[in-house]
C-alpha cells in the first residue's frame, strides 16, 4: 500500500513529478516572459526614457550640444556654494538622525527603558508624514511670531532663529531618523545577545562592550542607513525650500533641491541649468547606490550568523537606561509638539496674532482643495496598489525561477530608487508632454510616477518575504498534484499578504507624501494635497496649510486603521 | 417716396433704441452666447486658490462655466505653455505684465492671440493700452514699501516715507525684498529706480536710453540700497509674509499682498511712495485654446463691475472708474505715478540683471 512497498509505483510516482515540474517550468516560461517584458517595458518608458530627457536637456544650450550648463555650474561661485552647502548639511543631517536613530534603537533593544511601544510608535509619526512639515511646524514654533519665540520674547527678551543651515539640519535629522531607527533595531535584534554577553561576563565594561563588541557588528547597517538617509537629504527639497532661504552654511549659495525646481519653474525658467542641477544630485546618489547595494551584499554574513535566540539581552547599566529614556522622551516631545502646532494651527485665526478658535481655515480647504483630496487620495491608493502587485509579480518571478539575466533585471529593477524624485519627476513631465503619447496634464501621469517610483520598494519587501517563506511548502503542494497558479493562488500569496499589506501601507503613505516628483505633474485638472500644502506654507498661508496637513494625517491614519484592521497585521505592519 | 423714407428712418430709430436698449440689458457689453453656456476653462495663474474661487463664482453662476486652475508662477506658466504649444491645455492667462505677454507673443508659435475684450470700453483711459491689438488692464497694485507697526516699534526704527529714507544707516539689515533676477515684482522695482533717480537730458534717442551706463545715479540707489536690503528673497509675495510675521521690519512690494494680509489680522500697513510704480497687470488668451471662445468671454467678464469687486477684496485697484480703491490704498490720482517704460526694460532685461549682481555682489543667478 505505501509508496516504498512498491518500488514500481514510486518509480512511476517520480516520473509523474518530474513530468509535472517540467510542465510547471514551461508553464511558467510565458510568466517569465509577460514579467520580464512588463518590467524591462517599465523601466525603458518610466524611468531610462525621462532620465535621457533629463539628461540631453542638461547637455543642451539654446538648442545645441554643448556643456555650458555645466561650465556656467561650475563657474560661478553661486553654484559651487550651492553644491558645498547640500553636501555639507546632507552629511551633518544624515549624522544626526543615525545618532537620533541609534539611541532610539538602542533605547528599545537594550535597555530596560520604559515605554518601549510610545517610542517606536512615535518614531513612526514621521514616516507617514510629508518630509517638509517639520520645517513647517517649526516655523509655527519657532519663527519670529511662533509660540516658543513669543514666550522667550516677552520672558526672557530674546528670540532664536530657525531659519539656517541649523534649522534645515535639525528639521531633517527628525524627519529621517526613523530610517535608522528601523534599520538599527532590525540589527541590533539580530546580534546574538551572547556575544555581549560573553564579553560582560569576561569583566568587560558597558562602554568597551559597546565599543568592541555592539557598534563593528552594527557598522553594515549604520552604513546602509547612512547611505539611504544621505540619499535622500541631497535631494531633498521642502525642508530647504521652507527653512533654508537664508543662513546657509554659504551664505552666497542655496541648495540643489530648491535651487533646481526654482532655476526649472521660476520666473527664470531656465530647464537647461535646472536638470544639470539635477544631474548633479543624480550622480553622487546613483553612485551610493550602487555603492550600498555591493556593501550590503558583502556584509550579508551579519544577518546570518545573527539568528535571533530566545535569549534577551542584559540590559545597559543603569544611568545609561536614564539618560537614554531623557533623550528619547525629549526628543518625543519635540516630535508630538510639531504635530500638535499642526493641529492648533488648523483651528487658529491667524497664527502668531490672533490665536482664538476659528473655522476658517477648514472652510477655505472645503472650497479649494476637495478635488485635491479627492485625487491624492485615489492616485496614491492606485500606485500603491500597482507598485505591490508588481512587486509581488516581478519578485516571485525573480526569487522563484532561474533563468539567465537574473541579477541585470534584479538590477534593473531597482533602478527607479536610484533616482531622485527630482528628476524622474522632470523627466517624466518633459518626457511626455508632446509627441506620440502625449501625458502631460493626466492623472495617469502621476499614478504612473507613484507606481513606478514604489515598485522597487514592493519588489525588494516581497523577495525578502519570499526568500523566508521556505519552497518545500510550495513543492510539496505541487507534488500532491496542485498546478502552477493553484499553488501560488493557495500557498504562495496567503503566505505573502502580510508583506503586500505593509508594501501596500508605505507605498500609499510615500504617495501621498511625495513632492518632488509631483511637483512638475500636477495640473489645474489633477491638482494633489500634498502640492496644495506645499503651496499654501510658500504663500505664507500657513492657517490653510495647517488645515490641509491636519486632514492629511487624519486620513493617513484612518487608511492605515483600516488596512491594520482588514489584514488583521496590526503593529507587524511596520516590522518590515 | 417721403413716406417710404419717414418708414426707413423709423426703423433705424428702433433699431436704435432696440441696440441700446439690448447693450444696457446686457451688463454693456459682457454678452453670454448661449452656445457656450456650460463646459469649462482652465486657467494659469499665480492668483491665491481664494482669490480665483471667489473670482470665478459670479462667472460661473452667470455662464455655467466652471473656471480649473492652479496656482503657479509667471515663469512657470510661461515654460508650460511653451512646452504644451503642440497641444494646448491651458485656456487662459490670468495676470502677466504686458512685457511679458508681448514676449508670449514673439514666441514661434505664439503662446497667446490677440484679443480686446468686448467690455473695453468700461474700464478708464489708462489701463487700455489703445495703440495694442492685444493689452488690457484688468487690475493693478502699486509697489509700495511696508512695515510691521509692531517690530518697528521693537526696533525702534522710524516710518520710511520715501525711496530716499530707505538709505537711511537705522535700517541697515532690516529691510526684505525679492530678488529681480527670480521675482518680476523685484526686476519692476529696480528698473523704476533706475527710472525714477536718474535725470536723463530731454531729446535723448531711444538707441541712448538702451545703454545702461546712463542710468548711472539709479545704479548709485541700488547699491546703496542693496547695503540695507538683508535678504533678496526668491518668491516676490515672500517679503509681504515675513514682514507680516515680524521676521523684517521692513519690505519693498505689490500692495495686494499687504493688502490681504492686513485683513488677516497682521500689524503690516503700506507706504505709497512718489513717484510710485503702478503699472496694470494684464491677461491673455492661450493660442490654441481648447475653449478658446469660453476664454474670451472670460476676459470680458475680467472687466465687468462684478468680477472688479471680488478683485477689490483681495487688495486689487480696479481698472474701473466708478469702483474705490481697496480700504488703506491711496487713491490713483493723489499718487504720482511713474511713466513706467516696460518696453524699453522688457527688452534689457538679462543685461539689467547682469549688471544687478555685478553692482551689487548679491548673486543669485538668472
Amino acid at each position: 500500500m505505501t509508496i516504498t512497498a512498491e518500488p514500481q509505483a514510486s518509480q512511476q510516482a517520480n516520473d509523474v513529478q518530474s513530468i509535472r515540474r517540467r510542465l510547471s517550468r514551461v508553464f511558467g516560461q510565458p510568466l517569465i516572459i509577460i514579467a520580464l517584458g512588463l518590467l524591462l517595458l517599465i523601466v525603458i518608458a518610466f524611468v531610462l526614457y525621462p532620465l535621457s530627457q533629463v539628461l540631453t536637456e542638461s547637455f543642451r544650450v539654446n538648442g545645441e550640444w554643448s556643456l555650458g550648463n555645466y561650465e556656467r555650474v561650475f563657474s560661478r561661485t553661486y553654484f559651487r556654494h550651492t553644491i558645498y552647502n547640500t553636501f555639507v548639511i546632507a552629511s551633518l543631517s544624515t549624522l544626526g538622525a543615525v545618532f537620533i536613530g541609534f539611541i532610539f534603537a538602542f533605547g528599545v533593544t537594550r535597555t530596560a527603558m520604559r515605554g518601549k511601544n510610545f517610542f517606536t510608535l512615535v518614531s513612526i509619526l514621521p514616516l507617514i508624514t510629508p518630509p517638509f512639515f517639520s520645517a513647517f511646524a517649526f516655523i509655527l514654533l519657532m519663527g519670529r511670531n511662533g509660540l516658543v519665540n513669543q514666550f522667550l520674547f516677552q520672558n526672557f527678551g530674546f528670540r532664536v532663529n530657525i531659519y539656517g543651515w541649523h534649522g534645515v539640519v535639525i528639521a531633517q535629522s527628525l524627519t529621517m531618523f526613523p530610517i535608522a531607527f528601523l534599520t538599527l533595531t532590525a540589527a541590533l535584534s539580530s546580534i546574538d545577545p551572547r556575544l555581549e554577553e560573553a564579553a560582560s561576563d569576561m569583566g568587560a565594561k558597558f562602554w568597551y562592550t559597546l565599543r568592541r563588541i555592539t557598534l563593528p557588528l552594527l557598522t553594515p547597517a549604520f552604513f546602509s542607513a547612512a547611505i539611504l538617509i544621505f540619499m535622500f537629504n541631497i535631494s531633498a527639497f521642502g525642508i530647504p525650500a521652507i527653512l533654508g532661504s537664508r543662513g546657509l552654511i554659504w551664505p552666497n549659495g542655496s541648495m540643489l533641491g530648491p535651487e533646481a525646481i526654482l532655476q526649472i519653474l521660476g520666473s527664470s525658467r531656465n530647464l537647461g541649468i535646472g536638470s544639470t542641477l539635477a544631474i548633479l544630485m543624480l550622480v553622487p546618489s546613483f553612485g551610493l547606490f550602487l555603492f550600498r547595494d555591493w556593501y550590503v551584499k558583502r556584509r550579508s554574513y551579519i544577518t546570518v550568523t545573527g539568528m535571533p535566540t530566545a535569549f534577551s539581552p542584559r540590559p545597559a547599566p543603569k544611568y545609561i537606561t536614564f539618560s537614554v529614556t531623557a533623550f528619547c522622551t525629549s526628543i518625543s516631545l519635540i516630535i508630538l509638539s510639531l504635530y500638535a502646532v499642526i493641529f492648533a494651527g488648523a483651528v487658529t485665526r491667524t497664527w502668531g496674532v490672533d490665536f482664538s478658535l476659528s473655522d476658517r481655515h477648514l472652510q477655505a480647504v472645503r472650497q479649494v482643495s476637495m478635488d485635491g483630496i479627492r485625487n491624492s487620495l485615489m492616485l496614491s491608493m492606485g500606485g500603491a496598489i500597482i507598485a505591490s502587485l508588481l512587486g509581488v509579480f516581478i519578485a516571485y518571478v525573480l526569487t522563484r525561477w532561474r533563468f539567465p539575466g537574473r541579477s541585470a533585471f534584479n538590477f534593473m529593477a531597482m533602478l527607479p530608487y536610484a533616482l531622485p524624485g527630482l528628476v524622474m519627476g522632470l523627466g517624466l513631465a518633459s518626457g511626455y508632454n508632446t509627441g506620440l503619447i502625449v501625458l502631460s496634464g493626466t492623472g495617469l501621469i502621476i499614478l504612473i510616477n507613484y507606481a513606478v517610483r514604489r515598485m522597487p520598494f514592493g519588489i525588494e519587501s516581497s523577495k525578502s518575504a519570499l526568500s523566508q517563506i521556505d519552497g518545500t511548502l510550495e513543492h510539496a503542494a505541487a507534488d500532491l498534484g496542485a498546478g502552477w497558479p493553484r499553488v501560488f493562488r493557495r500557498i504562495t500569496l496567503p503566505l505573502l499578504a502580510p508583506t503586500f499589506f505593509a508594501t501596500l501601507t508605505f507605498c500609499f503613505i510615500q504617495a501621498m507624501t511625495d513632492i518632488t516628483a509631483v511637483i512638475f505633474l500636477v495640473s489645474p485638472r489633477w491638482r494633489l494635497m500634498s502640492i496644495d500644502i506645499f503651496n499654501a506654507v510658500q504663500a505664507g498661508r500657513l492657517g490653510v496649510a495647517a488645515a490641509l496637513a491636519s486632514i492629511m494625517i487624519v486620513l493617513i491614519v484612518v487608511v492605515l486603521m483600516v488596512i491594520w484592521r482588514a489584514s488583521g497585521l496590526g503593529y507587524r505592519l511596520f516590522k518590515l | 417716396m417721403r413716406n417710404t423714407l419717414y418708414g426707413l428712418m423709423l426703423v433705424l430709430a428702433l433699431l436704435t433704441v432696440g441696440i441700446v436698449a439690448a447693450q444696457e440689458d446686457e451688463d454693456a457689453g459682457f454678452v453670454v452666447p448661449d452656445e457656450l453656456r456650460g463646459g469649462e476653462i482652465i486657467v494659469y495663474s499665480p492668483f491665491p486658490d481664494e482669490q480665483m474661487i471667489a473670482l470665478s463664482a459670479p462667472f460661473t453662476e452667470m455662464t455655467g462655466i466652471r473656471v480649473l486652475n492652479i496656482v503657479i508662477s509667471t515663469g512657470e506658466t510661461y515654460s508650460r505653455l511653451i512646452a504644451e504649444s503642440g497641444n494646448p491645455q491651458a485656456d487662459f492667462w490670468l495676470s502677466a505684465r504686458a512685457a511679458i505677454i508681448q514676449d508670449a507673443l514673439q514666441e514661434d508659435p505664439p503662446l497667446v492671440i490677440e484679443y480686446k475684450p468686448s467690455t473695453l470700453d468700461q474700464i478708464a483711459e489708462v489701463y487700455q493700452y489703445p495703440d495694442s491689438t492685444f493689452f488690457t488692464g484688468v487690475g493693478m497694485y502699486p509697489l509700495v514699501v511696508f512695515y510691521n507697526t509692531q517690530a518697528l516699534e521693537e526696533e525702534g526704527l522710524d516710518v520710511p516715507e520715501t525711496y530716499l529714507d530707505l538709505l537711511d544707516e537705522q535700517y541697515r539689515g532690516q529691510i526684505v525684498m525679492p530678488h529681480p533676477a527670480t521675482s518680476g515684482t523685484s526686476y519692476s522695482a529696480i528698473t523704476s529706480f533706475l527710472q525714477i533717480f536718474t535725470t536723463l537730458e530731454e531729446d535723448i534717442d531711444e538707441e541712448a536710453l538702451a545703454d545702461l551706463d546712463i542710468y548711472e545715479e539709479g545704479w548709485e540707489y541700488v547699491r546703496a540700497l542693496a547695503q540695507n536690503v538683508d535678504q533678496f528673497t526668491r518668491s516676490g509675495r515672500a517679503p509681504q509674509n515675513l514682514v507680516a510675521q515680524g521676521e523684517y521690519p521692513i519690505g519693498i512690494g505689490f500692495f495686494d499682498a499687504v493688502y490681504y494680509l492686513g485683513v488677516d489680522g497682521f500689524p503690516i500697513v503700506s507706504v505709497f511712495p512718489d513717484p510710485i510704480f503702478a503699472d496694470p497687470y494684464t491677461a491673455a488668451v492661450v493660442n490654441g485654446a481648447p475653449n478658446e471662445e469660453r476664454a474670451k468671454l472670460f476676459f470680458d467678464y475680467l472687466l465687468t463691475a462684478e468680477a472688479q469687486a471680488v478683485l477689490l477684496d483681495f487688495g486689487n485697484y480696479s481698472v474701473r472708474e466708478d469702483i474705490d480703491p481697496p480700504e488703506g490704498g491711496k487713491p490713483l490720482a493723489e499718487m504720482d505715478v511713474l511713466n513706467y517704460d516696460w518696453q524699453l526694460w522688457g527688452e534689457l532685461r538679462e543685461m539689467v540683471l547682469d549688471r544687478f549682481i555685478d553692482e551689487t555682489q548679491v548673486e543669485v543667478p538668472e
